[in-house]
């Protein structure tokens, strides 16, 4: 088997075990669930936040965001370098904040394909490897107000 | 050009690291932390309307039997099932979605869990393309948010190999006692009564069947009856009675699904009789079954 097959499943799935369990599956059902679902979730994660993820806003509320530059959150990290790859405001940064929120699959896809972009462009550095993983915080720090209630695990 | 490589299992294994399994806090952390990862609730009574224990067998059994195809590593099974349960503890959901989210489960679990996953085609493939690797890959959104993303749940699994070593079990033995323990686990896994359970319990039970099923306290008094249970007890912190009720239950859920097999066969194939069963004395003897 040539190594670039290597990391493929070569098992056939036998014909017995391929069978639709609980009848015909509604398409359109299932995407309006899907959407609905998800709707759901931003809606329960801009409550929690008081965050507006779709439009990448804080909103009122027990936490309170403030702007942060991408070069004060990493001290390990050479301001340089970061001003380098995060240009402050480029679609890079906008996209990764929250890419798991994103109600619609096409900004996901947007998302996951600026990373793969800008994780090619870093390949060559070193240093790329220290680089934290981003997240909400690091564009925005917050401070509690009152005591919130704890995430739940 | 290509390189060859035809001699080597293309799964590839990390190697048992004895720092984690001779170090107790591993083992203290496990039992701390397990039942975070339970279900909130007994989701039949409160949470589904749609969906009936009967159906959350039916999508089990056949999530079973594709990781067992599939050759999944053992833990993928009953940690998909997992996932399924906390997503049904939390969200309504219909019939008719159930499989999809029994293959969103697996496509997790395989991903978490294996260096060779499962891919979201194959899975289609074995819903007998009900659904489409666009649907499957939607819902694995739907279903990580759910689970807040917490996937790295604490299965019986985690502490087959801590229990196992605190055992006074012959080396010959033990490829046969681990190889039944984690069968009972994926038994127990398809059955909702063990869904609430902490893992530790399930694994505790599921080795206390294995030895005893296996007869193997012939020389070791230490590994007969009652003493196992009190040393087994004592190993994950479970209550003697809990354990013993717990290791009676799964050794019922194997006969009761012998049964149902031994049925299916001759359905199947009458004229050949079956009466192995009738042999079987409690606690169950498994070293002939081909599990």
């Amino acid at each position: 088997m040539p190594l670039s097959q290597s990391n493929i499943r070569h098992i056939p799935c036998s014909r017995k075990l391929c069978r639709n369990l609980f009848g015909r599956v509604d398409h359109e059902q299932l995407q309006n669930d899907f959407r609905d679902l998800m709707r759901r979730h931003l809606e329960e994660a801009q409550h929690r936040w008081n965050f507006d993820f779709e439009t990448e806003t804080p909103l009122e509320g027990k936490f309170q965001w403030e702007k942060v530059l991408y070069t004060d959150i990493s001290p390990a990290c050479p301001p340089s370098q970061n001003l380098l790859h995060h240009p402050k405001g480029s679609d890079v940064e906008k996209n990764q904040r929250s890419p798991a929120l994103k109600s619609s699959t096409k900004n996901l896809h947007v998302a996951l394909s600026s990373e793969a972009v800008e994780q090619g462009s870093e390949a060559s550095s070193p240093q790329r490897l220290k680089r934290k993983q981003t997240s909400i915080k690091d564009f925005y720090s917050s401070k509690r107000r009152i005591v919130p209630c704890k995430p739940n695990l | 050009m290509e390189l060859l490589c035809c001699e080597v299992d293309p799964m590839r294994r990390a190697l048992a690291d004895p720092n984690l399994l001779y170090d107790d806090r591993v083992l203290h952390n496990l039992l701390t932390i397990e039942e975070r990862y339970l279900p909130q609730c007994s989701y039949f009574k409160c949470v589904q309307k749609d969906i009936q224990p009967f159906m959350r067998r039916m999508v089990a059994t056949w999530m079973l039997e594709v990781c067992e195809e599939q050759k999944c590593e053992e833990e993928v099974f009953p940690l998909a099932m997992n996932y399924l349960d906390r997503f049904l503890a939390v969200v309504p959901t219909r019939k008719c979605h159930l499989q999809l989210l029994g293959a969103v489960c697996m496509f997790l679990a395989s991903k978490l869990k294996e260096t060779i996953p499962l891919t979201a085609e194959k899975l289609c493939i074995y819903t007998d393309n009900s659904i489409k690797p666009q649907e499957l890959l939607e819902w694995e959104l739907v279903v990580l948010g759910k689970l807040k993303w917490n996937l790295a749940a604490v299965t019986p699994h985690d502490f087959i190999e801590h229990i196992l070593r605190k055992l006074p079990l012959p080396k010959e033995k033990l490829l046969l006692i681990r190889k039944h323990a984690q069968t009972f686990i994926a038994l127990c896994a398809t059955d909702f009564n063990f869904a609430m359970y902490p893992p530790s319990m399930i694994a505790t039970g599921s080795v206390g069947a294995a030895i005893c099923g296996l007869q193997l306290d012939d020389g070791e008094s230490s590994l007969s009856g009652d003493s196992l249970t009190e040393l087994l007890a004592k190993i994950t912190n479970t209550d003697v009675d809990c354990l013993k009720a717990c290791q009676e239950q799964i050794e019922s859920v194997l006969v009761s699904n012998l049964r149902q097999v031994r049925q299916q066969q001759q359905q199947s194939n009458p004229s050949k009789m079956v009466d192995e069963l009738d042999q079987a004395s409690t606690p169950t003897d498994v070293r002939d079954i081909n599990l």
